[in-house]
């Protein structure tokens, strides 16, 4: 297809908590409203809004009648979309590029307290999985278990790995475990499901984020520096799989090919400066560097333990302190698409961009393997 | 200083889903302490559980077999927290390919002998052999297997 | 200038009662989607991207579309899930055609999922949809949501049961012509009007029921279109519009929203006078007394005249404008697949093979789409032969 035409005006996200004393719309309301500001954009000139949530995470039945209004909906087409926030903003890319509409926001909110195990054991078929008690814990730790046996890692890897989350979300005000934990204290942790321990595993938390997404006619009219979508890519794997296929997360692989061609990106570690995946629970995060073809299989950890993942490395990953240390179940990819946003802004206290390319990997983990879908983003400074 | 009021409510939703064709005649195996599968005509792939068609061709497989039970363990965790309506811990839960299906069946392991539960990760080994353990009341469900144990 | 999209394949399962349905939910998809992709001489590998449509809670399963395996994730290929209530169904083709005009990809599906299989009692399902602290308590399900309008109709217009009773035996009178609708009983004006009150006004035989069925629509780029189709149905607009949340703000007379989404569309597609310009429609009416003030916001007739429409046999099939020869929702309300089933209809009559009633030569169809709490979202899709 053409160049993607597309640029990110604005945005705004809440600070994480584990706690939240705000309803969903009255959130959406407000990280809207900022957005819209920093955008320069009025409410009017709003064509249609996304809404990125699923239902069983608002505990409400069609509850985009209750979210879209509150992203400015009134009078103007609006879709909801359940599978996670690259998709989302994948598909207000699709009505701006069809000339459908110039100025979308997609918005999303995590305000609804609840069991997140039983959601998950409730996203597999009743027939086989849901029966055993099949969640996302469960089954991210046996995937871990199978890259660790297939690549000889070990628990102090992920722990290691874990803590360099965490050192990053230390530093991040926007995210919500600031505790810096480090890989002793992840190792001493209680395990919860073997091999996972639980400072491996995401928390829970409560926030909203906002984007406003403009033509590429209204971008160049209104800013002088915005930040363009330069490639997407989508991708699912089989529910009914083969674990052998699965621990290489072949989805996102293909999700990250599409996205590559169309930024036209030929050496990843070269020409990408930061990355945020999805890392629910941390080994996750090793099979990501994999599958979006940052180093050879099995290579994940070896990367790791160089270093090329730390601030001083090569390849900047999870500065936010990813998933691990921020989960929205709803708006976990849009607040990280908006915290690249903000790096490639230079608008983040600590750190220093110099790079012009940034990529984004959001997953469904939050239901469980096998079955995920994926949405790879590429963000992009011209200037 | 204002108090923001929380409404407490949760869904008790009752549901029934059909199972269908292929699945029921799977559960009916079960019942009968067998395990079947069927075939996809154009891939010759076999699926444990059967599928209503072949993911890949796209087509009904149409060929039913009675498979060997046993299977090789892919994968498995040990969970160490209880989780509401969860079983109680530890318990085991491993990804299990039965006898060459194309793909792979989850359930839990059971018989290992450890004295402690941290000792159970070293216990279950990747790549070994498992066997059904059939529960003694079956009713055409997945739990008619009560858990894998390691084969004999 | 947007590239051009058209419908080139659909398939329907045949509608059932949702608690007699014996298929499992994959077992519908594989038949829906398979007749699809015949139609479009494709296989479903050639699909680049899959729209999956319904509403978590009627099926049991949070993101259903994972557990069923059934739209191409074999190949990895993305799914999207599209969750906007009654509207499901048209919001996920809005989205396919978005990104087949934006180039995003040369062959899209959408499939609307029924609810088979799934909740037991539906109506407290749509109970939890409504604004928890102050219209749930109160019991407001679908049902009421339909006779505030309906009252309201009856003190505003004059309008009587008998017109409620006369559009309802239209639809009966058509499904029963209809292999593919679920209440093929063709229950006649006297025996609507004979069956039992069941919320003031509305009786049984003007109130859908719980149906099992599914469809897949296959849409394509124009250059695939014309390569795969001989009678591709051409999409010539899209569109949605948004209520607010609370009911607050209704005022029960008509369907303005939908009104106003109409004029928008014709503007765009050069349509003057839709009455004479439009040859087929599709409508939703889950309850049959919808038809009326969707004639009269869809610009067919003045306000409060729908019911004259109906006397003079106006949206028959010997009229000038016929209006749900499926039977419409009324007959056939397969969960979420109720709001593609609208635009599938309309362009298997575009293409002249619909397999019931056939409009004679229609030219340019029009289906509608209407859900959420008390009507807040409304969707219309124009089609077109040529």
């Amino acid at each position: 297809m053409n160049r993607m035409k597309v640029a990110i005006a604005g945005y705004a996200t809440t600070h994480y908590r584990g706690e939240v004393e705000a309803r969903a719309d009255e959130l959406i309301f407000h990280v809207t409203r900022s957005a819209l500001e920093k955008s320069k954009i009025t409410r009017e000139d709003i064509d249609a809004v996304v809404i990125a949530t699923e239902d069983a995470n608002d505990g409400i039945t069609i509850s985009n009648g209750l979210l879209v209004p509150a992203a400015g909906a009134y009078n103007r087409d609006s879709v909801r979309i359940e599978t996670g926030g690259v998709f989302s903003v994948v598909s207000a890319c699709a009505s701006i590029m069809a000339g459908q509409a110039k100025c979308v926001v997609v918005s999303s909110a995590d305000a609804a307290r609840f069991d997140v195990i039983s959601i998950s054991n409730k996203s597999y078929d009743p027939f086989f999985c849901r029966p055993i008690g099949l969640n996302y814990i469960v089954s991210s730790a046996m995937l871990s278990a199978q890259y660790m046996h297939k690549y000889h890692a070990t628990e102090k890897d992920f722990a290691l790995l874990s803590a360099k989350n965490y050192s990053a979300a230390a530093k991040n005000p926007y995210a919500h475990i600031q505790n810096g934990y480090s890989s002793e204290e992840v190792l001493a942790s209680p395990i919860v499901s073997w091999p996972l321990h639980l400072y491996d595993i995401c928390p829970v938390s409560f926030g909203a984020a906002a984007l406003v997404l403009v033509s590429e006619e209204i971008a160049r009219r209104i800013h002088n520096d915005p930040i363009w979508i330069s490639g997407y890519g989508m991708g699912s794997e089989p529910y009914f799989a083969d674990w052998d296929d699965l621990v290489k997360m072949p989805g996102l692989t293909y999700a990250a090919k599409s996205a590559y061609k169309m930024a036209d990106i030929k050496d990843t570690t070269k020409e990408i400066g930061a990355v945020e995946v999805c890392n629910l629970a941390s080994p996750l995060e090793l099979l990501e560097y994999e599958a979006l073809g940052f180093c050879e299989e099995g290579a994940g950890k070896d990367l790791l333990n160089r270093g090329n993942y730390s601030r001083e490395g090569n390849l900047q990953v999870n500065l936010s302190g990813g998933a691990l240390c921020t989960n929205g179940l709803n708006s976990g990819g849009l607040f990280r698409t908006i915290y690249m946003a903000m790096y490639l802004k230079n608008e983040l206290p600590n750190l220093v961009c110099e790079s012009k390319k940034v990529l984004i990997s959001d997953s469904d983990f939050h239901l469980g393997f096998p079955g995920g879908y994926h949405g790879v983003l590429i963000l992009e400074r011209r200037t | 200083m204002e108090i923001i009021m929380k409404k407490e409510y949760s869904w008790k939703l009752d549901y029934s889903v059909t199972v269908g064709e292929v699945y029921t005649k799977f559960y009916e195996g079960l019942k009968a302490r067998k395990i079947l599968a069927n075939k996809c005509g154009k891939c010759n792939r076999v699926y444990v559980p059967p599928r209503p068609f072949c993911d890949i061709c796209f087509i009904e497989p149409l060929e039913w077999i009675e498979v060997d039970p046993k299977g090789i363990v892919q994968t498995y965790t040990i969970t160490y927290q209880k989780f509401e309506n969860l079983p109680n811990p530890p318990y085991i839960t491993a990804v299990i390919r039965i006898n060459g299906s194309a793909t792979s069946l989850i359930h839990f392991i059971g018989e290992i002998q450890h004295e402690k539960p941290s000792e159970l990760p070293e216990k279950i080994k990747i790549g070994m052999s498992v066997e059904p353990v059939w529960a003694d009341e079956r009713e055409g469900d997945i739990l008619d297997i009560k858990y894998f144990r390691a084969a004999k | 200038m947007p590239k051009e999209a058209a419908i080139i394949g659909i398939g329907n399962t045949k509608a059932g009662s949702a608690l007699s349905e014996t298929r499992e939910k994959s077992e519908i998809a594989f038949s829906a989607i398979n007749a699809a992709t015949k139609m479009a001489n494709i296989s479903i590998h050639d699909v680049n991207v899959t729209f999956f449509c319904t509403v978590d809670a009627f099926e049991g399963t949070n993101r259903l579309d994972r557990i069923m395996n059934s739209f191409g994730q074999s190949s990895h290929i993305p799914v999207v899930m599209v969750n906007t209530g009654g509207t499901g169904g048209a919001s996920g083709f809005k989205e396919a055609y978005h990104y087949v005009t934006a180039g995003f990809c040369d062959i899209a599906m959408v499939y609307g999922a029924s609810t088979a299989g799934g909740v037991v009692d539906a109506q407290q399902i749509l109970n939890t949809a409504a604004p928890p602290l102050f219209e749930k308590p109160f019991g407001i399900g679908a049902l009421q949501m339909a006779a505030f309008y309906a009252t309201r109709y009856m003190h505003e217009y004059g309008a009587t049961e008998e017109d409620f009773a006369l559009v309802a035996a239209k639809n009966h009178k058509a499904a029963m012509k209809n292999p593919y609708a679920h209440i093929r009983k063709g229950f006649s004006f006297e025996e609507v009007l004979a069956s039992p009150m069941i919320g003031w006004p509305l009786r049984r035989y003007e109130i859908c029921p719980v149906s099992s069925g599914a469809s897949a629509i296959i849409l394509a780029s124009e250059e695939k279109a014309k390569e795969l189709s001989d009678t591709p149905v051409w999409i010539r607009a899209v569109g949605s519009t948004t209520d607010t949340f609370q009911s607050g703000y209704r005022d029960y007379i008509g369907f303005k929203q939908l009104r106003t989404l109409s004029e928008k569309l014709y503007h765009a597609t050069g349509i003057k006078n839709p009455r004479k310009e439009i040859d087929v429609v599709e409508l939703f009416n889950p309850f049959s007394p919808f038809e009326l003030w969707e004639y009269e916001a869809l610009g067919f007739c003045g306000e409060g005249k729908g019911s004259q429409l109906v006397r003079e046999g106006i949206t028959d099939i010997d009229g000038e404008l016929p209006v749900n020869m499926s039977g419409g929702t009324l007959c056939t309300n397969a969960g979420i697949s109720a709001s593609l089933n609208r635009i599938g209809d309309v362009a298997l009559q575009l293409m002249g093979k619909f397999e019931g009633i056939q409009v004679r030569s229609p030219k340019i169809g029009l289906a509608h789409a209407w859900g959420g709490n008390l009507g807040q979202f409304n969707c219309i899709a124009i089609l077109a032969r040529q």
